[in-house]
C-alpha cells in the first residue's frame, strides 16, 4: 500500500517534470527539470532493487551529464529560446498524434503481455556432489545417465550444476567406468520466488549412501559466514567449543547426537572466526574426542561464504594390520551469490560476461574523447612561422609599452607616441 | 506491491514525452535534453523488466547505456559548441544552408 | 574468495580477431599519428590505416568459415561475419583511399580522421558478429559517433557542420528508439542473447503466450532505430541534407558502411534471432514479414521517384541510396519465410558487395569532378567528361549501369538473387515493384551517362589524383568481376549459413 502510494506520487512527479521540461521556454529551467525527473527515475531504481544503478543514476546522469549541460547553456549564453518557428508547425498535431498511437500500442503490448504471468524464472537448483566414502574410489555421477560430475576425488566437491526439479536416479559410477557403486532417487524442488536453492549431495559410508544437504546460496548477513555441519561418520557424533581461551569450563555442546547422514545449518558466524577451539566427540562422550579442527588456515569462517563441513570417515593404512578408521572434518566452501542489484554483482559480470561490451564502451569513449577535441579545437592547419610570431611579439611589448608610457623596444629613445598601426589588433593569420 | 506494468507504462509515458521534445522543440540543446530523457524512459522499462525476470542482465544494459549516453553527450555538446561559433544560433529549422 | 575471471582461451580470442585486431591496430595508430607523424606529412597516417585494414582482411580470409562463438557467448564468429567483414574492410580500404587527396585540397588533413573512419569500420564488424543485443547496441554506436564527428569534420564550413547535427540529433533519436525496443525484447524472452531470444520465441509461439504482442512492439522498434540507420522511408529524411553536406569521401563511406552495419544487425536480429516468431504455430512466415513488404515498397517507389528530380549528384546517390536499402530490405522481408532464410540472406550479402563497389565507385568519380570548395557536385559538371576524361567517365558510366541492374555488371547479379528470393518467398507484388522501380531509376542512371557522353561541353577534374583513380579502377573491376564471373561469388556466399537455421 505505502509502496503504491509512494509509486503513485513519485511517477506523477516525473511525468510532471518530464512535461514541464519540455514546455519551459528557458533552457536551464528545462535541465533542472530533467534533473528532477532522472532523480525520480533513481528512485524508482531502488524501489526496483537495484541500488548500484540508482547510485551511478545519480552520480553519473543527473550529476556529471547534466552538469555538462548546464555548463554548455551558460557557455553559449543559450538559456533564452527563440520563439518558435512557423514552419513544421503541422509537425505539432502529427507528432501528437503518432505519440498517442505509440502509447495504445505499446500500453496494449504491456498490458496484453501479461508480463506477471511469464516470470520471474524459476531457476533450476543447483547441486554439487560431495565424496565422503572412503572406500569408493575417484567417481563419476549422472543424474538420469547425464554426466553431473566427472573424475570427484575423496574428500572433495565437484562444482555447482544446474539440475530440473523433480525426481530424479542419481547414479555413481567407478570414474571411467559402468561399474554402478550406488543408484538411489533424488528429489529436487524449486526455490521459492527470487532465490536460488542449492544442494549438495553426499556419498557416504562403506556401503556408499547418498545424503542430501540445502545449502544456503543467499547473501549472508553483513560480514559473517554460514557453516552447515554433515555427519558421514558411521556413528552419531557431538560438536563442542571449548571458546577461544581453551576454558573446559566454557565447554558447550554447538550440536548435539548428529546421525550419520544428517546435517545441520548453524546460524550466521562473524567472519574471521576461526573454529580451532571446535571438536568432534563420539556423542553422549565429551572426552571422547574423534577430531580436532585445530588448523585455523583450513577451518576459519569467512565473508560471504557457505561453508559445509563433513565428517568423514577414512581408512587409514589401509589393507594392514592397523587398519583402522578415523574421523577427518572436510570443508567444501561455496561463495554467497551476491546480492541482487548491487555493485558485487554488477562488477562479476561486468568482468566475465559483459568483458566484450565493457571493452567496446571503452573504445566508444575514447572516440567520443577523440571527436570533442575534433570538433572544437580551433587547428590552424598552415602555420606561417613570421605571423604567429609578429601576433604574439609585437602586442606583448606594444601593451606593455602603453603601460610604462615609452616604447619598451627602443629603450634609449623617447618616443612617446607609438605609430598608430601598432597599437592595432593584428589580423588572424589564417587567410 | 506495485505491479511491473505500472513502471514499464510509466517509462512508455516518459518515452512519448521524450519523443515530442524531439520532434516539437527546436532548439539544439533541448532536443538533446529530450533525447536523454527517451534513454532514461528505456533505461527504466529495462531495470522494471530486470526486477521481473529475477536477472541482471537487464542492469547490465543500464549501465551500458548510460555509458553510452555520457559519449553522445560530449559528441552532441562538442558539435553544438561548433555550430554555435560560427552560426550564433542553435535553432535547428536554421540549419537550411541545404534544401531538403 | 574472488569469483572466477574468464581464461583468455575460454574468450577465444582468436575466432574474433580479424575486428579485435582492427580496433587494437587503431587504438595504436592514434598514438603513432599523434606522437610521431609530423604535421604536414599525414598521408603517412594514410598508409598506416591501409596497413592496418589489410591486416585485418588478412586475418579475416583465415578465419572466414570458422564456426564458434567468442567472448562467452557474446561474438560470433560465423561465414555471415567473414563475408560482411569483407565487405566493409573493402568499403574501409577505398574509402581510405578515396580520403588522402581530398582532404588535403580541402585543408582538413588531420591524423584523426583516419581513426576515426577505421573505429567506424570496427564498429561494423562487430556489430555483424554481435551475438547479444548489447552487443549491438554498443556496436551501432560505435559505427555511428565517429560518423557524426566525420560527417562534421570540415569544421569551419557550416554546411558540413550542419550535416554532422543534423545526423547527430536523428541518429541518437533513433538509437533510443532501439533501446526501448531491446528492453521490450528482453522484457519478453527474459533474455538479451539471440541465440536466447530464438529460444524463447519458440516457446511463446508454441504456447500461444500472448507475450508475442511485447515481442512484436519490441521487435518494431528496433526495426525503427535500425531503420534511421540504413535510411529506408519513413526514416530517411536526413539522408539527402546529410550526404550532400558531408566531406564528399565520408559520404561515400558512410553511404555503404552504415547501410552493411546496420542490415548485419537487421539480418543478424530478424533472420536469424526471429524467424520462427510467428503469430500463429505453423504460419510458414514469420510476424515481421508484412511490415518488411510494406517498407521495403515504399522504399523503393519513393527513393527512385524523388531521385530523378535531383540536379546534384550528391543528393541523387543519397536518394538512390534509398533506393537500394528497398532492394536489400527485400531481402530481409524474404528471410522471413521459413526455409528461405539462408537464400534470402546469400541475396542480400551478394546485393550488398555489388553495392559497395559500385557505389563507392560512383562517389569516387563524383569526388574527382568536385572541386576544393565543395562545390561542383552539380550533374551539369559531369557534361562533357567523356571528351577530357574517357577513362573517369567510362567508369561513371559502368557504376550508373551496375546501379540501374544491367547484365554484365555486378549491380545485375545483386538484383538476380534479391528478385530470386523475393518470388521464392512468394512476395510476387514486391518483386514486381522492384523490377518497375528499377526501370525507373534507369531514367536518372541513365541521364549522368548522357550528360558525360552526348553532351558537349568542358568538365574539369580537379579532384583527380592517382589514389582517386586507383579507387575508381579497382571499384569499377570489382564491378565488372562480379558481373561476369557471378559464380566467384556466389561459391564465396554459399559457405554462409545462418546459425539458427540449423536448429529449424
Amino acid at each position: 500500500m505505502m509502496e503504491a502510494l509512494l509509486f503513485l506520487v513519485v511517477g506523477a512527479v516525473a511525468v510532471a517534470a518530464a512535461v514541464m521540461m519540455l514546455l519551459s521556454e528557458n533552457a536551464v529551467y528545462s535541465a533542472l527539470f530533467l534533473i528532477i525527473n532522472f532523480m525520480c527515475v533513481a528512485f524508482f531504481y531502488l524501489m526496483l532493487d537495484a541500488p548500484f544503478l540508482m547510485m551511478i543514476q545519480i552520480a553519473v546522469y543527473a550529476g556529471a551529464i547534466m552538469v555538462l549541460f548546464l555548463f554548455v547553456i551558460m557557455l553559449l549564453g543559450a538559456e533564452k529560446l527563440g520563439e518558435p518557428t512557423r514552419e513544421f508547425r503541422w509537425l505539432a498535431p502529427l507528432a501528437l498524434a503518432l505519440s498517442v498511437a505509440f502509447l495504445v500500442i505499446t500500453g496494449i503490448a504491456i498490458t496484453q503481455g501479461q508480463i506477471d504471468l511469464q516470470g520471474p524464472q524459476t531457476q533450476p537448483p543447483l547441486v554439487r556432489v560431495a565424496h565422503a566414502a572412503s572406500n569408493a574410489g575417484t567417481v563419476d555421477v549422472y543424474a538420469d545417465g547425464q554426466l553431473i560430475a566427472e573424475n570427484v576425488v575423496f574428500k572433495e566437491a565437484s562444482a555447482f550444476v544446474p539440475l530440473a526439479a523433480g525426481e530424479h536416479t542419481v547414479t555413481l559410477n567407478a570414474a571411467g567406468t559402468d561399474t554402478v557403486l550406488l543408484s538411489a532417487p533424488l528429489t529436487l524442488e524449486n526455490a521459492p520466488e527470487r532465490t536460488v536453492s542449492a544442494f549438495t549431495l553426499v556419498a557416504y559410508g562403506d556401503a556408499p549412501a547418498i545424503g542430501l544437504i540445502p545449502d544456503n546460496l543467499e547473501t549472508t548477513e553483513d560480514r559473517s559466514g554460514r557453516l552447515t555441519i554433515f555427519n558421514a561418520f558411521d556413528r552419531p557424533v557431538d560438536l563442542w567449543d571449548m571458546g577461544s581461551e581453551f576454558n573446559p569450563d566454557d565447554d558447550r555442546a554447538v550440536t548435539s547426537s548428529l546421525a550419520p547422514g544428517a546435517s545441520v545449518e548453524l546460524p550466521a558466524i562473524p567472519e574471521n572466526t576461526d573454529l580451532r577451539a571446535w571438536r568432534f566427540t563420539e556423542a553422549g562422550s565429551k572426552e571422547a574426542a574423534l577430531f580436532r579442527l585445530n588448523n585455523p588456515d583450513v577451518f576459519r569462517i569467512r565473508r560471504d561464504e557457505a561453508q559445509v563441513l563433513v565428517l568423514v570417515s577414512e581408512r587409514v593404512l589401509a589393507g594392514t594390520e592397523q587398519d583402522l578408521v578415523r574421523a577427518v572434518a572436510v570443508p567444501l566452501l561455496s561463495r554467497a551469490l551476491p546480492s541482487f542489484g548491487g555493485p558485487q554483482a554488477v562488477g562479476e559480470l561486468l568482468f566475465t560476461r559483459y568483458m566484450l561490451p565493457l571493452q567496446l564502451v571503452a573504445v566508444l569513449l575514447l572516440v567520443a574523447m577523440i571527436g570533442a577535441i575534433v570538433l572544437t579545437h580551433k587547428e590552424d592547419f598552415r602555420p606561417r612561422r613570421r605571423d604567429v610570431r609578429r601576433r604574439v611579439a609585437k602586442p606583448l611589448a606594444a601593451a606593455i609599452s602603453t603601460q610604462v608610457g615609452r616604447d619598451v623596444l627602443q629603450p634609449g629613445l623617447e618616443t612617446p607616441k607609438l605609430p598608430p598601426q601598432e597599437e592595432e589588433q593584428p589580423q588572424p593569420v589564417a587567410d | 506491491m506495485v505491479q511491473i506494468e505500472a513502471y514499464v507504462i510509466l517509462s512508455a509515458v516518459l518515452f512519448i514525452l521524450g519523443a515530442m521534445g524531439v520532434l516539437l522543440r527546436r532548439n539544439a540543446i533541448l532536443v538533446f535534453m529530450s533525447v536523454e530523457l527517451m534513454l532514461n524512459a528505456a533505461n527504466l522499462a529495462l531495470v522494471a523488466f530486470a526486477k521481473q525476470w529475477n536477472q541482471m542482465d537487464g542492469h547490465l544494459f543500464v549501465f551500458f547505456v548510460m555509458t553510452v549516453a555520457a559519449a553522445e553527450v560530449a559528441i552532441g555538446l562538442a558539435l553544438i559548441v561548433a555550430i554555435f561559433r560560427s552560426k550564433r544560433s542553435i535553432d535547428i529549422d536554421q540549419l537550411h544552408q541545404m534544401e531538403g | 574468495m574472488l569469483f572466477e575471471v574468464p581464461s583468455l582461451e575460454s574468450l577465444n580470442l582468436g575466432a574474433a580477431l580479424p575486428a579485435v585486431s582492427l580496433t587494437f591496430g587503431v587504438c595504436v595508430l592514434l598514438l603513432v599519428d599523434l606522437l610521431l607523424v609530423p604535421k604536414d606529412r599525414k598521408e603517412i597516417t594514410a598508409w598506416l590505416a591501409v596497413a592496418g585494414v589489410v591486416v585485418s582482411f588478412v586475418v579475416n580470409l583465415f578465419t572466414f568459415n570458422t564456426h564458434t562463438e567468442a567472448f562467452l557467448g557474446m561474438f560470433v564468429a560465423d561465414s555471415f561475419t567473414g563475408f560482411m567483414n569483407i565487405i566493409i574492410l573493402l568499403t574501409a580500404f577505398l574509402g581510405i583511399l578515396l580520403s588522402k587527396d581530398y582532404l588535403k585540397r580541402a585543408g582538413i588533413e588531420r591524423g584523426e580522421y583516419y581513426t576515426l573512419m577505421l573505429m567506424s569500420a570496427a564498429g561494423m564488424m562487430f556489430m555483424a558478429s554481435a551475438n547479444d543485443l548489447v552487443v549491438v547496441f554498443i556496436a551501432l554506436e560505435l559505427l555511428s559517433i565517429p560518423l557524426y564527428i566525420l560527417a562534421a569534420f570540415r569544421v569551419p564550413d557550416v554546411k558540413s557542420e550542419e550535416s554532422g547535427m543534423k545526423y547527430f540529433i536523428l541518429g541518437a533519436f533513433s538509437s533510443a528508439f532501439f533501446v526501448y525496443g531491446a528492453a521490450l525484447v528482453y522484457g519478453a524472452a527474459g533474455t538479451t542473447s539471440l541465440p536466447g531470444i530464438f529460444g524463447a520465441v519458440g516457446t511463446i509461439v508454441q504456447t500461444g503466450g500472448s507475450a508475442a504482442f511485447l515481442l512484436l512492439a519490441g521487435a518494431g522498434l528496433i526495426l525503427v532505430g535500425l531503420g534511421f540507420k540504413v535510411a529506408v522511408v519513413p526514416f530517411h529524411m536526413w539522408t539527402p541534407d546529410v550526404y550532400e553536406g558531408a566531406p564528399t569521401p565520408v559520404t561515400a563511406f558512410m553511404s555503404v558502411g552504415a547501410k552493411a552495419g546496420g542490415f548485419a544487425a537487421l539480418l543478424r536480429i530478424m533472420a536469424i534471432s526471429l524467424p520462427a516468431f510467428t503469430l500463429a504455430d505453423g504460419q510458414p512466415y514469420a510476424a515481421w514479414q508484412q511490415t518488411f513488404w510494406i517498407i521495403a515498397a515504399l522504399t523503393l517507389i519513393l527513393g527512385n521517384l524523388v531521385a530523378i528530380a535531383q540536379s546534384n549528384i550528391k543528393r541523387m546517390l543519397a536518394y538512390s541510396s534509398i533506393a537500394h536499402a528497398g532492394y536489400i530490405l527485400m531481402a530481409v522481408a524474404a528471410a522471413g519465410t521459413t526455409g528461405l532464410t539462408n537464400d534470402a540472406t546469400r541475396a542480400a550479402l551478394i546485393y550488398l558487395l555489388a553495392y559497395m563497389f559500385t557505389n563507392l565507385g560512383a562517389f569516387g568519380v563524383a569526388l574527382a569532378v568536385e572541386r576544393d570548395d565543395g562545390s561542383g557536385t552539380n550533374l551539369e559538371d559531369f557534361v562533357g567528361l567523356a571528351k577530357n576524361r574517357p577513362g573517369l567517365a567510362l567508369m561513371m558510366a559502368i557504376f550508373m549501369l551496375s546501379l540501374t541492374g544491367i547484365p554484365l555488371t555486378g549491380g545485375f547479379i545483386g538484383k538476380w538473387f534479391v528478385f530470386k528470393a523475393t518470388l521464392d518467398a512468394g512476395l510476387v507484388a514486391l518483386a514486381i515493384i522492384g523490377v518497375l522501380t528499377s526501370v525507373v531509376s534507369a531514367f536518372y542512371y541513365v541521364r549522368v551517362i548522357v550528360n558525360m557522353y552526348l553532351r558537349d561541353g568542358e568538365a574539369e577534374t580537379p579532384g583527380e589524383s592517382r589514389m582517386v583513380n586507383w579507387a575508381v579502377y579497382v571499384a569499377g573491376a570489382g564491378t565488372l568481376i562480379m558481373g561476369i564471373f557471378p559464380f566467384l561469388v556466389t561459391g564465396l556466399s554459399d559457405l554462409v549459413t545462418v546459425a539458427a537455421s540449423v536448429v529449424r
